[in-house]
């Protein structure tokens, strides 16, 4: 029986193949969801069909999660992005008993002491969310347009450290890529290096 | 004397402070990396470099980050404090190890990491020490990630040149630095297959770096290019390494690809600094990947374990795969016209012996390919320790060889005819014993499907044969005998299965008709060899073989005569077979290298020669060339040449387009021709290769050609893929 394992190395390969190749890509439809929000409310992308959307990765015991908590840099964009109508969803694939993970109603504690200002919060401890973008770390920010066409996806901005020092001299990408949105023009930089902390996945999926 | 006092004192009381930041480091929160500072010498030398080692001893489980950390984390960084007119180089990263976090791949460090840094001392040193400071930024990870900072220093006193010594730590650096990737000895480049997200790295060098490894691994520089998580397949073929990766998130298309080459070799891993210069678009390039797979490495989603980084069972699967491709190979030789003759053989034996005993029958074959396969492997294995120019079918380029199989076919045939019948001897050596009911004659009929197979390499045998010749001998023999189990599994099968035997005809009168119409493959056989030989050997060769055809077959009808005679009388015939054998083998091996230097001129039927020079120089002018490298003795070679190459239509798109058409003929050793077929992975003819001109790559035809399909794939215009980086909208 010898012959089975490069047989099933060979259908592994090919499946890791399908894998690879589906991940999203910018200038392409954004993949659709449906997750469960901090409420208890199931969310869809497709719901905002016509709106911007921010998703956002995050895990609150991630250092570079905190360091743009600590300095408000994170809840800046939030509340700028509610201000123009944009919808940011923060998401959480942490699986459950690993770093990050939390019940709706911790989620909402943690919003409301960070000051945060996310239109929801969404728990996907199976980690559907994050394997269909291809999320990997904390942060991690996606953006799709009102066509669903996603425009964006990469990091928050361009000082890829755990210091909070940085965040002020930094190049927020994410920003830059609501202004011109905001402005009808395309993003200049759409696929910018993510950077922070592994996502703390369910194992063996 | 003063002075050693006053260095002593400083020295004590420099002690007293690092304890005392010691002491008070203990009251911090507990670190998960220890981080000191080293240097390989006893002392700082005014105007030389010297060189220190940030240590980063990691706590068990956990890990630091490389200077490309991969799908998350952070590098460490340096920032130095040091006397004025000292300065830093910059770190020199050992190899990382793959660090899994399905779905992610990271890149980083366990355990003890030696970071090390060449810190070049100005000409005029202040003082009689010198403190070398700075703070250390990480990112220490293993479920969670902690960023921790680290302050060090070292005090070391300054020598006069010729001063200072090695130090307690000079074997530690010694052996860091031997960790760090050196620049690759050869050169390498990437294709792009932007459709499917494909990006082939080949790996050009030297035998003695790439032979033998056994899982290949390319860790990029920079972010955004190559997919982290991505398995990579890689496949050798000699001084050719190619490794197949995915594109990562930004499709970016450098120039130059950087990174470096981990090459593992009898589970050793060695580190080469690459930078892939862009080829043409396309997965055509060179040879395909196959073989072998290796190994997941990479872990993709599938990588299960953290703690077993770079080392896995991919030797063991590729060579399983390899097996699998000798068998399937092995399996499809038995449709191959060359074998025919052979089979025919087989078949009437079925015929004749319908009652039973086919699974021992079958089983005996079996035993005379495997023990074929198994002596082919031994000769390759003591010929691959010579430096002999040889591939696949090398067999076929002696003319002696090729005249002994001649003289077999010729005696088979006269068997088959009924002019002779073998009852036993010395003559049996040959077809008598394959003609044989039983399971000898089995056996025997093993041995001969397997010589006569050589000439016939479908692509799957190729690739194996190439792959095998690169691999241990254990490996070689593997490959050989999976040839072997997948040659002689149809006639297995067919002895094991009732079912499919039932299919066999009844006997019958028919029998004796049916063989003697056998006996007429078989001389074709033996003229289509002589037709061989004559391009080997010229006239004289021919004029040999038909001698040693007149002296055999009279030797056969001697035999015949004699039969009942007594036993001296009997011996003359197969005494004079033999010695008509011998000296004709020896008047061909003689008139072959006679014959060796004009051959290939002679048998380049259209075209022009091939030399390396001259496909080097047209290469180098740019000109599109087609290079057909072929041998007479190669059927699917000849077969190829009258349906597709030589056929009007390909000449004259050939003309209309330029093309220029070489011809390498490997009916006789060619050490070029040998070289170039292992260039492209293969270990025997054919090898169809078309280069587009204007710099590109060759591009590789299928070993089966037809006029459309050489027509298409000659098309001189090659596309070349738009814009080489689709940032998107």
């Amino acid at each position: 029986m010898s012959f089975l394992k490069p047989l099933a190395v060979l259908f592994a390969s090919a499946a890791m193949t399908v894998a690879a190749t589906a991940a999203p890509e910018v200038g392409k439809p954004a993949p659709d969801f449906s997750a469960t929000d901090s409420n208890g409310k199931t969310v869809k992308l497709s719901d905002y069909r016509g709106k911007t959307v921010v998703l956002e990765w995050t895990n609150d015991g991630c250092p570079y999660v905190q360091k743009h908590y600590s300095t408000k840099n994170m809840q800046a964009l939030q509340k700028d992005a509610a201000a123009k109508g944009i919808v940011w969803l923060s998401v959480i694939s942490s699986a459950s008993g690993e770093q990050g993970a939390v019940s709706g109603a911790e989620a909402n504690t943690l919003s409301e002491k960070r000051g945060a200002a996310p239109a929801a919060v969404l728990l996907d401890p199976q980690g559907k969310v994050g394997r269909a973008y291809d999320a990997r770390t904390t942060p991690h920010m996606f953006i799709v347009n009102g066509d669903g066409t996603l425009v964006y996806m990469g990091g928050i901005d361009d000082k890829p450290t755990a210091m909070t020092s940085d965040v002020k001299a930094a190049k927020n990408y994410v920003r830059a890529a609501l202004d011109e949105l905001a402005a009808g023009k395309p993003v200049a930089t759409p696929v910018t290096r993510p950077y922070g902390c592994s996502i703390k996945y369910k194992h063996s999926s | 004397m003063t002075n050693w006092v006053s260095k002593s004192v400083r020295g004590l009381f420099l002690a007293c402070i690092l304890l005392a930041g010691g002491a008070s480091a203990e009251a911090a929160p507990r670190k998960h990396v220890e981080v000191d500072l080293l240097a390989g010498n006893t002392a700082v030398v005014p105007g030389e470099t010297i060189t220190v080692a940030v240590r980063e001893r990691i706590e068990p489980e956990w890990h630091t980050y490389w200077l490309n950390p991969g799908d998350s984390g952070e590098p460490t960084t340096i920032a130095w404090s040091l006397p004025q007119g000292f300065e830093a180089g910059p770190i020199q990263w050992p190899l990382p190890d793959i660090i899994p976090t399905p779905p992610l791949v990271d890149y980083g460090h366990r355990g003890e990491l030696l970071l090390l840094v060449d810190i070049a001392a100005p000409k005029d040193v202040a003082g009689d020490s010198v403190t070398l400071a700075a703070k250390v930024n990480y990112l220490v990870c293993k479920d969670v990630c902690v960023p921790e900072e680290s302050d060090v220093r070292l005090t070391l006193p300054v020598a006069a040149a010729g001063g200072g010594a090695p130090s307690d730590h000079a074997a530690a650096i010694a052996t860091a630095r031997a960790k760090v990737p050196v620049p690759l000895p050869g050169t390498a480049a990437y294709s792009v297959d932007a459709a499917k997200g494909d990006l082939r790295l080949t790996v050009s060098a030297d035998a003695s770096i790439l032979d033998g490894a056994t899982d290949a691994r390319f860790f990029p520089l920079d972010w955004g290019a190559v997919s982290n998580s991505a398995p990579q397949k890689m496949a050798l073929d000699g001084g050719r390494l190619t490794l197949d990766l995915k594109q990562g998130e930004t499709k970016e298309t450098p120039d130059k690809l950087e990174g470096v080459l981990a090459l593992t070799k009898g589970g050793e891993r060695k580190g080469y600094v690459i930078a892939a210069t862009r080829g043409p678009d396309g997965a055509a390039l060179g040879a395909p990947a196959k073989l072998v797979e290796g190994g997941a490495s990479g872990g993709g989603i599938a990588a299960p374990r953290a703690d077993t980084p770079a080392v896995n069972d991919g030797g063991v699967s590729s060579v399983g795969l390899a097996i699998l491709f000798a068998f399937i190979g092995g399996a499809m030789l038995n449709l191959m016209p060359c074998v025919f003759p052979v089979l025919a053989i087989k078949a009437l034996g079925f015929a004749k012996k319908s009652e039973g005993g086919h699974v021992q029958q079958g089983f005996a074959y079996l035993g005379g390919v495997l023990v074929c396969f198994a002596a082919l492997a031994a000769l390759l294995a003591v010929l691959r320790e010579g430096s002999a120019a040889f591939g696949w079918g090398f067999q076929f380029q002696s003319p002696a060889f090729v005249l002994a199989l001649a003289i077999l076919f010729f005696v088979m045939g006269l068997s088959l005819s009924g002019v002779v019948s073998f009852g036993g001897g010395l003559m049996n050596a040959g077809d008598a014993l394959a003609r044989k009911p039983g399971n000898a004659g089995y056996f025997f009929t093993g041995v001969l499907a397997a010589v006569a197979a050589t000439p016939c390499t479908a692509p799957f045998m190729g690739a194996a044969i190439g792959y095998a010749l690169t691999q241990p001998t254990a490996v070689l023999a593997a490959v050989m005998l999976g040839l072997g189990l997948g040659f002689a599994a149809p006639v297995v099968l067919l002895s094991l299965s009732p079912g499919l035997q039932r299919v066999l005809p009844k006997p019958g009168a028919w029998m004796e008709t049916l063989k003697q119409v056998l006996a007429f493959p078989l001389y074709a056989t033996a003229a289509w060899l002589v037709w061989v030989l004559s391009i080997q050997t010229g006239s004289d060769g021919v004029m040999a073989a038909a001698l040693a055809f007149v002296a055999v077959g009279f030797a056969a009808w001697l035999a015949g005569k004699t039969a009942y005679a007594p036993l001296r009388t009997k011996l003359v015939a197969p005494v004079l077979g033999v010695a008509a054998f011998a000296v004709s083998l020896s008047l061909a091996e003689t008139a072959g290298s006679v014959n060796m230097a004009a051959t290939s001129e002679k048998a380049a039927l259209s075209g022009e020669t091939f030399t390396k020079a001259r496909l080097d120089g047209l290469v180098a002018d740019g000109k599109p060339v087609f290079v057909n490298l072929t041998a007479a003795w190669c059927i699917t070679c000849k077969v190829n040449e009258r349906v597709a190459l030589k056929s009007d239509a390909v000449a004259d798109a050939f003309a209309k387009r330029g093309i220029i058409y070489l011809v390498g003929d490997w009916t006789s050793r060619n050490p070029e021709i040998t070289d170039l077929l292992q260039k492209f992975g293969r270990a025997g003819v054919p090898l169809y290769l078309f280069y587009p001109g204007g710099g590109q790559e060759p591009r590789v035809l299928p070993q089966i050609l037809t006029v459309g399909l050489v027509l298409d794939e000659t098309k001189t215009k090659a596309k070349i893929a738009g814009p080489s980086s689709n940032k998107g909208a």
